[in-house]
């Protein structure tokens, strides 16, 4: 991380230099664009701003609400699963075309905080439960809950496909990166028959301990200011 | 509306597999299942005039709410197992309304039969019933005793139990049963005393001494599951096997 900003530092530095040596080049300086994203990462907007030829900034939002379905099955317990996953993120990022000869490629990196970052699933046993001879309420079955919470401010790196300003008024270009989150927190409980269940919490916690990284596969459409 | 959700199936697919390197969340996670379905239970334990275990007791059920009367395990089986079963009121009976009546009848071969009635009072959720029979060629009818207490000691401990099923190993289940407890010896010759009453499992007691080593014994389902260990620290969590008879009943 620290590499890529002295990275980005001395592009900078030479940036200027060069520019007092020769014509600048406006191929993107002083551009400015609003985004339109769509991806893994959700919806989002975002404001990019071309702060050298071959540097430019990106500021934007974005959030994922996905709802999913029996994503996975527990041993042992005959059930249905709802994953409801949140995340809301604001990022800033810096973005650079290193061959200026091939502005089809850009390098990506730089940080987000992670507003809302949640995963919740509600795993509810399918069975018709009987105790013995006695059928159980729903109620008294119950159901399990697993929580899994990632916070803070996390690094982001990627590469960037098409050129990041449009010729005319619009394009359209791709993000394929990710983030590397904060080592979540995660916590196991239960209702019903199944309320002994947040002495699970500690294995839950080292199950995912490494879902850490979150993909970016994003369209980006570019509305030139 | 189709569409959409596709698009967030493929989203979360990119996810997934992002995060396809990783544990599945719910690896090694053993779903813990509380036994204490049944919120108001009675001990009825059945011996002799003189304490000792009767073999070939039975017991039967009858009275008003006989019906909402199961054994703790939730069956009609009332099994009386070293001198021990444990009944159950259905948690379907609202108590709210009024107290469940009911009787129990203990006989054994050589012995008279006795009936007790038993109530189940709202508020009240744990009772001990014990019965002492009269051998039939005794004047005396038979009746209820008190068992001798064990002697306190200075240290509380503190006991967690959890019940393995043998067909299921991911499940693990906190019994909600009344627990007996002997010092152990070589030929098991000293009698089971009630240690009390564990609730998920747990349970709280000054009855032990350290580095003394003690059979653990709670009766389910006409079974007996004794557990020993030794005592030298103040908390345990200790398992009993139960084969498939507690995984069976959910």
């Amino acid at each position: 991380m620290k590499k890529l900003l002295l990275f980005l530092l001395l592009f900078a530095a030479v940036n200027r230099v060069s520019a007092q040596k020769a014509p600048v080049d406006t191929v993107s300086r002083h551009q400015q664009t609003i985004s339109i994203q769509l991806g893994t990462q959700g919806i989002g907007a975002e404001y990019r701003y071309g702060l050298f030829s071959q540097l430019n900034l990106r500021a934007g939002i974005a959030t994922l609400p996905v709802d999913q379905k029996n994503v996975f099955d527990i041993d042992d317990v005959n059930s249905k699963n709802d994953l409801s996953a949140k995340f809301t993120n604001i990022h800033l990022l810096a973005e650079v075309t290193p061959f200026k000869s091939f502005q089809f490629l850009r390098v990506i990196a730089g940080a987000a905080s992670i507003l809302k970052g949640n995963g919740h699933i509600d795993i509810t046993p399918t069975d018709t439960y009987k105790y013995g001879d006695i059928t159980l309420t729903p109620e008294q079955v119950g159901n399990l809950q697993m929580d899994i919470n990632w916070d803070g401010i996390c690094p982001y790196f990627g590469l960037g496909l098409v050129k990041a300003f449009p010729k005319n008024r619009f394009n359209i270009n791709v993000d394929l990166g990710t983030y590397y989150l904060n080592k979540p927190t995660a916590t196991f409980a239960g209702s019903g028959i199944f309320a002994g269940n947040s002495s699970q919490s500690a294995q839950l916690q080292k199950n995912v301990e490494d879902y850490r990284w979150l993909p970016v596969v994003q369209l980006n459409f570019n509305f030139k200011l | 509306m189709k569409k959409l959700l596709n698009l967030k199936t493929i989203l979360l697919a990119v996810m997934v597999l992002g995060a396809s390197a990783c544990k599945n969340p719910t690896t090694d996670i053993k779903v813990t299942v509380d036994m204490n379905i049944m919120k108001y239970s009675a001990l009825v334990r059945v011996t002799d005039n003189n304490g000792m275990v009767i073999p070939g007791v039975t017991l039967a059920v009858s009275g008003t709410n006989a019906a909402s009367v199961y054994e703790i395990s939730g069956k009609k089986n009332f099994t009386v197992k070293d001198g021990i079963v444990t009944l159950g009121l259905d948690p379907a009976f609202n108590i709210n309304g009024g107290n469940a009546a009911f009787a129990v009848t203990v006989s054994a071969p050589g012995y008279k039969s006795f009936t007790q009635n038993v109530t189940f009072t709202k508020g009240t959720l744990q009772q001990t019933i014990n019965l002492g029979l009269a051998p039939t060629i005794s004047t005396s009818p038979g009746g209820t005793y008190t068992p001798p207490v064990p002697p306190k000691t200075s240290t509380r401990f503190v006991l967690d139990f959890n019940g393995r099923c043998a067909n299921k190993s991911n499940l693990n289940v906190r019994p909600s049963l009344y627990l007996f407890f002997r010092e152990s010896t070589a030929n098991n010759s000293n009698p089971f005393v009630m240690l009390g009453y564990m609730e998920n499992g747990h349970i709280e007691t000054d009855y032990l001494a350290l580095g003394k080593k003690y059979d653990f014994q709670i009766t389910y389902a006409g079974e007996s599951y004794t557990v020993t260990q030794t005592i030298d620290v103040a908390s345990y969590t200790l398992t009993f096997d139960m084969g498939t008879s507690i995984c069976n009943s959910f």
